[in-house]
């Protein structure tokens, strides 16, 4: 399966967008998607296509210079609409007339027209759409890159955004075809399929031959436990640490040691990054060095060199891959360091202790010590966070007591502004008060809940223990052996019991459950019934696991390493790429 | 019995509107009222170029992508003829039939909004209306049809290679529903659709109205279709047309029945920064904490210091004193006003002082920020660094802000700790750490206990003979020796290792430091028979 299709498709659709304004033109898009636009199309791409001058969309600038004909792409939000707006205004009042085109992102809103209109602008502007939804980062990976969805949905119960996540699915039908078995674990992922399964309805013609065979859509609200763990691996690692945005990181002058910033794009391309994106940390940097010592042969070898010819196969084979391969590696070393220097300052070690703990269920006032440690000496914010939700969230809310406490001590020392924050989180269900009615028979009831789920689907390995960190079979290996991301297993415990067709059992330990429609079978007698047919031999063996609220980079490496022991082919695609601390300050308060 | 008042009222109407449509000229809407029919089939024959491009575009993509793609190389190849010939591109709307009488019901449009002629079917309507410009100075006034015949072929062509031989029946059947769809779409603009196609259209991005919804029933009947669909944007439109079209408190009355419904006007409101409606309408909805916190929110937001304390006391007594449930945040933001009004003064008085350059310990620790709006335990750190020594009854007196914020002595003894190592105030910290024994004996008793203070006095430098004294307080030994070693405390770590009768380690110690005084030390220690090793 080729995912770049995808991209052939939106580039042709942007063609004919940015076509629909002859000659030269200003394009003026929103900085949210720079990143996502680079990797689909590129500004040699705009160029080609009569793009003269390229501006951010900011607030601040009232009027933009230029030419006569712009383009504006943006998110379909109100404030963007609202700074287009603007700028129109301002530059009809200084007399300059022009051509206005406004492309919305993903879609066109209701709510977009309603600004456009009432500032009174509506009259000179064109309105377009730019269906951007998945796009690929990598080539298992797709994302819409759409972070506002979890705090839009989850907190505030927009349904808005449900129409791209499910007109994205149809977009990927029509391309793979119709996929014939599809559990939607959790709420968000039911309402999805349903709203999919409308669009299908609307069309004529159904497609019958399939190329992927499984679609696994889940909420992340079934699993919030996964992004509040530290990770272990590379990429996840790299992407809390500096941010890897829609695939590209950008490391710090200081870091690298050079003059400016280096940016890198982290692919399958890059042969070094391929075999240690997903490794746990503490096999990355002997990896690295084994790999240094072998480039540093090659250099070597230029000094062996005898003959003429061999020169020439030095010069114009090796050395240019060498050098490229060592700058790649000279900048994850620098990477390395630099995450080795942060978890040594910030008393990584007990902050692991008492996460795994908390993972475990025991040593509980051990934890709330060390949260309340971490808070009388004004630690980052996000880490104490992190470890009050994982409290919260393994034990099925804090006891009135403790909540009382360790809400009093974050707002002393973080600020009383995050009282908000706090009311965010309880609103989620992250970080909750436990409710008072007979004390006994409720915290019996509730802290099962987590439990009884680790326990089934075997969440934390039993101490003692060995999971092979360097040849992980075991997807708990992400988080250092201390737990496997729910959310995975729950694809693993699905795929390995197909048969059944039915989890109520660990459904209805989900909130929202798992609701399951299966189409076709391989293996059953019953499979004439059934009008869907692969494409290839694979394809009931492809996977599409499409995570709803954010994805992070353990989870990916997780599925990876499933897929591999499983022989399946896993597409991942999300919402957004998240961490725990991009997800947590999404819904904090800013000061 | 809605829908067939408008069925009966269709053809009356379809007629009617061709009329007005055609205002342009007498004799065309003569024409068009005999021949009604020729009328039909002429927008029929349009709408085929229209909904071939679409015929692809359902079965292969919805977004129109596919047959862009399709187009896309005359498309680029074509756009510059194409603007040469035309005033501006917004006419790229107004494909050859449109020139014609038709124009005006294009531009009659163009007042509805772009709504109207932006859709899922317009992206190939527009191809095909460029592909026709380089032809359409020539062919402008003639048959039309001669141009649609040219798009079909053209169409059936991609479709023939796509799908093979097209079923005839097919293509006939979707040419009568297109022709349905055509009928429903004049009509449209003067009858009402029934809400099911209307919400069909908003989720397609297809052009739709809503002012022909005016019977309550039918407004709702939108709404709560649309929650069913579960089409976000749909949602929020019924809403908001509600909204607009009855009474305040009908429309209050329907949103507190509709909770998603209400989330969505409640998301449009902060979108829109209508702060006042928003705490309203959560106040309505039973949801006072959330409006509590809104307010609060924006208090906090206020920059100006003196307002943003009369704000907050506002909140307070509007929003949280008045909620018995809220009475635990009610006292942290009693707490937050009063750190507001603790700061002011000190922050006042000590921003002179540092202007006037005299006072020493300013000079020494230049300040970094403004105390304002900075949290209990950055206020509390900062007074122990500047202000350590003030009387309780002092504003910036450390031990006021511990006692009226309720600090817990951990923490009180964890900052002032800091603040008082930063500011090398060691008799401070041994003062502070002193606790009355029961005669009046005294003893050094640390609550955070004493590795912790060995950690953060090395963090600020402490000289060696610091470090020792608290060190030899730490009671766990191995603990002890590994803060000896972090801390390089030479001399605890050979008493450590001595009390923990480890005669290789301290031979270790010798070899290893053999040149240092502590060296000498161990080696002394090493002769000492009245030790007794392991």
């Amino acid at each position: 399966m080729d995912l770049h299709e995808i991209k052939r498709i939106l580039k042709d659709h942007l063609t004919h967008l940015l076509e629909s304004m002859p000659d030269q033109k200003d394009l003026v898009i929103d900085p949210e998607l720079t990143k996502p636009l680079d990797r689909v199309a590129g500004i040699a791409f705009l160029k080609e296509h009569g793009v003269d001058k390229i501006f951010k969309l900011e607030p601040s600038q009232k009027s933009l210079p230029g030419r006569g004909k712009r383009i504006y792409l943006v998110r379909a939000n109100m404030l963007n609409m609202k700074y287009i707006a603007d700028q129109i205004t301002a530059e009809r009042r200084l007399g300059q007339t022009r051509e206005y085109i406004v492309i919305m992102v993903p879609r066109r809103l209701h709510v977009c027209e309603v600004i456009l209109e009432n500032e009174g602008v509506f009259g000179h502007v064109t309105l377009e759409e730019f269906r951007l939804d998945l796009f690929p980062l990598d080539t298992d990976l797709l994302s819409l890159e759409m972070h506002s969805l979890f705090k839009s949905f989850y907190l505030e119960g927009d349904y808005t955004h449900i129409h791209t996540v499910a007109s994205s699915l149809v977009t990927l039908q029509h391309l793979y075809g119709r996929i014939p078995n599809v559990y939607a674990i959790g709420k968000l992922s039911k309402m999805t399929y349903d709203l999919m399964k409308t669009m299908h309805d609307h069309e004529e013609g159904q497609q019958t031959k399939f190329s992927i065979g499984q679609l696994y859509i889940i909420d992340r609200e079934v699993d919030f436990v996964t992004p509040m763990c530290t990770p272990m691996t590379y990429e996840a690692l790299l992407d809390e640490t500096f941010g890897i945005e829609c695939g590209v990181i950008e490391l710090g002058a200081e870091i690298v040691g050079k003059q400016q910033n280096v940016k890198m794009l982290l692919t399958s391309n890059d042969p070094i990054y391929t075999e240690i994106r997903d490794c746990h940390f503490s096999s990355v940097f002997p990896f690295l060095s084994a790999k240094a010592k072998e480039l540093h042969a090659i250099h070597e070898k230029k000094n062996s060199l005898t003959s003429i010819g061999d020169l020439k196969n030095f010069v114009t084979q090796d050395l240019g891959r060498l050098k490229q391969q060592q700058a790649a590696l000279s900048h994850h070393i620098s990477a390395c360091e630099h995450i080795m220097k942060t978890k040594m300052k910030q008393d990584f070690e007990s902050a692991i202790r008492a996460e795994h703990n908390l993972l475990e269920g025991s040593e509980t006032r051990e934890c709330i010590a060390y949260m309340e440690n971490t808070l009388y000496r004004q630690d980052p914010y996000l880490s104490s966070l992190r470890l009050l939700c994982l409290l919260s969230l393994t034990q099925n809310g804090l006891t009135p007591r403790d909540y009382k406490t360790l809400k009093t001590d974050f707002l002393h020392s973080h600020g009383f502004e995050h009282l908000a924050t706090f009311f965010s989180l309880k609103k989620l269900g992250m970080l909750v008060e436990q409710e008072q009615t007979s004390k006994v028979a409720a915290v019996k009831l509730r802290r099962s809940q987590f439990r009884q789920l680790a326990n089934k689907l075997g969440l934390v390995p039993k101490s003692g223990e060995e999971v092979m960190t360097k040849n992980p079979t075991d997807v708990s290996y992400v988080f250092g052996a201390a737990y496997a991301p729910l959310t995975v297993k729950i694809v693993e415990y699905i795929l390995q019991h197909e048969a059944l067709q039915s989890f109520e059992d660990i459904g209805r330990m989900l909130p929202g459950g798992i609701h399951t429609h299966v189409k076709y079978r391989a293996a059953s007698k019953g499979a004439a019934k059934t009008t869907f047919l692969p494409v290839g031999q694979h394809s009931p063996r492809t996977v599409l696991v499409y995570f709803l609220g954010g994805c992070t980079f353990s989870e990916v490496a997780a599925l990876r390493t499933l897929a591999q022991r499983e022989k399946l082919q896993i597409i991942v695609a999300t919402t957004a790429m998240i961490t725990g601390p991009s997800l947590l300050d999404s819904v904090c308060e800013r000061k | 019995m809605d829908a067939d008042d408008g069925e009966g009222f269709g053809d009356f109407r379809t007629r009617k509107k061709n009329i007005f449509d055609d205002d342009v000229s007498v004799e065309a809407a003569k024409k068009i009222i005999t021949s009604a029919r020729f009328d039909d089939d002429d927008l029929d024959d349009d709408m085929e170029i229209l909904d071939l491009g679409s015929s692809t575009t359902s079965v292969k993509f919805s977004a129109g992508t596919a047959p862009s793609s399709k187009t896309m190389p005359d498309l680029s190849s074509l756009a510059t003829p194409a603007s040469s010939s035309v005033p501006s591109p917004a006419n790229l709307r107004i494909n050859p039939s449109a020139a014609e009488p038709r124009h005006s019901f294009g531009s009659f449009q163009k007042a509805a909004g772009h709504v109207r002629s932006q859709s899922l079917t317009i992206a190939p309507l527009k191809s095909g209306g460029d592909m026709q410009f380089p032809k359409v100075n020539m062919l402008r006034g003639s048959n039309t049809g001669s141009n649609s015949s040219l798009t079909i072929e053209e169409a059936v062509g991609t479709m023939g290679r796509k799908f093979g031989s097209m079923d005839v029946d097919q293509m006939q059947q979707e040419i009568i529903q297109l022709r349905k769809q055509l009928l429903a779409a004049r009509k449209e603009r003067w009858t009402k659709m029934p809400v099911d196609l209307t919400l069909r259209r908003i989720m397609k991005g297809e052009p739709y109205s809503l002012e022909n919804y005016r019977a309550l029933e039918d407004k709702l009947s939108l709404l709560d279709k649309a929650v069913t669909l579960m089409d976000g944007n749909a949602i929020t439109a019924a809403v908001l047309h509600l909204k607009k079209t009855v009474k305040r408190a009908t429309f209050q009355q329907e949103l507190m029945l509709r909770p998603v419904a209400a989330n969505h006007y409640l998301a449009y409101l902060r979108g829109h920064f209508e702060h006042a409606e928003l705490i309203d309408t959560l106040s309505m909805l039973g949801r006072s904490e959330e409006a509590a916190i809104v307010k609060y929110r924006l208090a906090c937001s206020t920059g100006d210091i003196n307002t943003k304390v009369s704000s907050l006391k506002a909140c307070l007594r509007a929003h949280f004193e008045a909620e018995p449930s809220l009475a635990g945040d009610a006292s942290l933001i009693r707490e937050h006003i009063d750190l507001l009004e603790r700061q002011r003064p000190i922050e006042d008085s000590d921003a002179r002082l540092e202007a006037e350059g005299r006072t020493k310990v300013f000079l020494d620790f230049p300040r970094r920020f403004a105390l304002v709006n900075m949290p209990v335990t950055t206020t509390l750190f900062y007074c122990c660094l500047y202000h350590y020594h003030l009387q309780e009854n002092s504003f910036a007196s450390p031990v006021s802000i511990k006692k009226r914020h309720e600090l817990p002595e951990r923490q009180f003894v964890w900052t002032a700790v800091s603040a008082r190592a930063k500011a090398k105030g060691w008799t401070d910290i041994e003062q502070l750490l002193t606790a009355k024994g029961w005669f009046g004996g005294k003893k050094l008793k640390a609550a955070i206990g004493f590795g912790k203070v060995v950690d953060i006095l090395h963090r600020f430098q402490a000289p060696h003979d610091i470090l020792a004294k608290y060190l030899e307080l730490v009671e766990d030994l191995d603990t002890r020796l590994t803060l000896a070693k972090k801390t390089d405390c030479k001399k605890a770590m050979i008493e450590t290792l001595v009390k923990q009768k480890d005669r290789a380690g301290v031979e270790e110690f010798a070899r290893k430091y053999s040149a240092t005084i502590e060296a000498e030390y161990a080696r002394r220690v090493l002769r000492d028979e009245a030790i007794r090793w392991k």
